[in-house]
């Protein structure tokens, strides 16, 4: 055998095989060479641990640290930002599945709140033979039960929607639904424990996201890697992420993290988080990409100043998304309640050719983050789409008017 | 999973439980009780002293904020070191630095100037903090700290591999520096 230099670390410290200690121990005991080796790191190692474990800094940190605390309250996990906006949610993920690959999360979650979103808003109009066809529909093939409990978690009453599915027996998909509505609890340790046990490719990315949220980057990883190779919008979503995390650069894992936040309805966090990674940047082009993604998702949660901000941080636009910054503006005009200027923004879009069903998204986002009905009616701009319907509905307008005909609301709004 | 009290006493439970609901006066015992491990490991980790108290003191303000993701899977000292980790990462990833420099007696500013064997530590701590960042870093977790090869890369955001092949140069570089 040659000499072992390349094993010697690993043999010190005890990392080795069975097969490989013992013939580099088999070497040693002939090689004078290789056991001054071994030797020589053994009081490296030893020097090193021998080190003070503390050493106090020069002077007491504990005034500056005390001031950035006054400056920077604890977020808790239960001062989540509302849901909501879920057209804002829609236009997003379109905006953002071209241009960095994570959209897919979003319309995975998108799918199943427009759902409960539709169901929503015909519990609120008292119709429960209505809803209850509807809950039909979503709980196919479901118990009596599992429509119980469907129904439960559609009225908003979790903890009963969470008893009743407990009474069931442990079924990969009712760990995955218990997993849901602990999401809409907020309970994200329940979210972390059920999405795992579940064992489907939804469920384990979930728990994942709570560990990314929780700055558990390793555990996420080994969830993201069981489900890598999966087809379709699981295995998409987390080789987005994998791609992420084991990027070496920092940025990249911080994007991960505030997308997982993002993704589990912790938007404003996510969206300072990002903020203050991108901010810290060098320019570069993807880096004017991520700026206009986050842009448009903190002018949909509440953050319009920090959205104005990061559009302006940009060196330029990404090539052909210079439509995309306009209307992103005029989504923050429409936050700030400022419904003329909004419209003038997206007229200056139309006169410049950008794309029409682009614009149309933009601007039912924009509908769902008026101030009033009146001004989520302009906004809408007559456009007939679900989107469209839904923002009206969100804001308290009818929506009669804009709802296709072979939609869900368009068929509810005839049936009125 | 373990519980904050069966790692380091019920006293630090509450105070951490305490802390996560706002009180800051049960943080500040935290930050007393842990300055010196955080700063130590910041010190090693930049090899600039300056540097290092601005990340202790931001790896507290980090660990403030994130309080109520803890829940007591690791100690809470560790927990802080893993936190402090991330916050050197993303200093040194966001600026330029000074390079680093030694001071007169030969040892970075601001180490104890007592330590049990003056002359072999001061040799000691001198030549890791000119080891190159990432071999340094390696050494520092791993031998240093006590860091398994999977906990450090996952937090430097490389592979095994790669802090294996790093422990493995920073240890030659040492011996070398160090005359063994």
């Amino acid at each position: 055998m040659s000499h072992v230099d390349d094993m010697l670390d690993d043999w010190v410290d005890g990392g080795l095989s069975e097969a490989d200690r013992a013939a580099v121990e088999r070497h040693l005991a002939g090689c004078e060479r290789c056991r001054r080796g071994a030797d020589a790191i053994r009081a490296v190692v030893a020097a090193a641990r021998g080190l003070p474990k503390e050493i106090e800094p020069p002077r007491d940190l504990w005034p500056a640290v005390r001031d950035d605390l006054a400056a920077a309250p604890t977020p808790r996990r239960s001062v989540w930002a509302a849901a909501g906006a879920s057209a804002a949610l829609l236009f997003l993920a379109a905006s953002c599945a071209g241009l960095i690959g994570l959209g897919a999360v979003t319309q995975w979650m998108e799918a199943r709140h427009a759902e409960v979103v539709e169901a929503q808003a015909i519990l609120a109009d008292g119709d429960l033979p209505a809803a209850a066809a509807r809950i039909d529909e979503l709980a196919a093939g479901g118990r009596a039960v599992e429509d119980a409990a469907y129904m439960a978690y559609l009225e908003g009453d979790y903890a009963r929607a969470d008893a009743l599915l407990a009474s069931l027996p442990e079924t990969p998909e009712l760990q995955l639904r218990r997993a849901i509505v602990a999401l809409e609890r907020r309970d994200l340790d329940a979210v972390k424990r059920f999405g795992e046990a579940s064992g489907l490719g939804p469920g384990l990315i979930l728990a994942a996201e709570v560990h990314l949220a929780d700055a558990e980057p390793d555990e996420a990883r080994a969830l993201l890697g069981k489900v890598e190779g999966e087809p379709g919008t699981v295995g998409d979503t987390a080789a987005s992420y994998l791609a992420l995390l084991r990027s070496p650069d920092p940025y990249e894992n911080g994007v991960a993290e505030a997308t997982a936040l993002w993704s589990l309805g912790e938007r404003k966090v996510a969206v300072e988080a990002a903020a203050e990674l991108l901010q810290a940047r060098p320019e570069s082009t993807s880096r004017d990409v991520d700026l206009l993604v986050w842009a448009g998702r903190a002018a949909t949660s509440g953050a319009p100043d920090l959205a104005e901000e990061l559009l302006d941080a940009m060196s330029f636009p990404p090539e052909g998304q210079a439509w995309r910054v306009v209307a992103t503006r005029a989504l923050i005009e429409a936050a700030r309640g400022q419904t003329d200027e909004s419209l003038r923004t997206f007229e200056t879009l139309e006169v410049a050719g950008a794309p029409r069903d682009g614009i149309a998204d933009a601007r039912a986002t924009a509908a769902a983050l008026a101030k009033d009905p009146e001004s989520a009616v302009r906004l809408v701009g007559g456009q007939r789409s679900v989107t469209a319907a839904r923002a009206l509905e969100q804001a308290g307008a009818t929506y009669a008017d804009v709802a296709p005909d072979d939609s869900f609301y368009g068929r509810y709004a005839r049936s009125k | 999973v373990k519980t904050a009290a069966a790692n380091a006493g019920e006293p630090v439970d509450l105070r951490v439980a305490r802390a996560a609901r706002g009180d800051v006066a049960a943080f500040e015992a935290l930050y007393r009780e842990h300055v010196g491990r955080v700063y130590a490991l910041c010190l090693r980790l930049c090899a600039d002293p300056r540097q290092a108290e601005e990340c202790a003191q931001r790896a507290f303000v980090t660990a403030w904020q994130k309080l109520g993701t803890y829940r007591g899977e690791a100690a809470f000292g560790s927990w802080l070191c893993k936190v402090a980790v991330n916050v050197v990462r993303m200093d040194q990833r966001a600026g330029s630095r000074l390079p680093f420099e030694l001071d007169a007696t030969g040892a970075p500013e601001g180490r104890n100037p007592t330590p049990p064997h003056p002359g072999e530590r001061v040799d000691l701590e001198r030549a890791i903090a000119t080891l190159p960042e990432g071999a340094r870093q390696v050494l520092v977790l791993h031998d240093v700290e006590g860091w398994p090869h999977e906990d450090i890369a996952a937090a430097l955001g490389v592979t095994v591999g790669t802090t294996k092949s790093q422990l493995h140069r920073a240890r030659a570089l040492l011996r070398e520096a160090l005359g063994r």
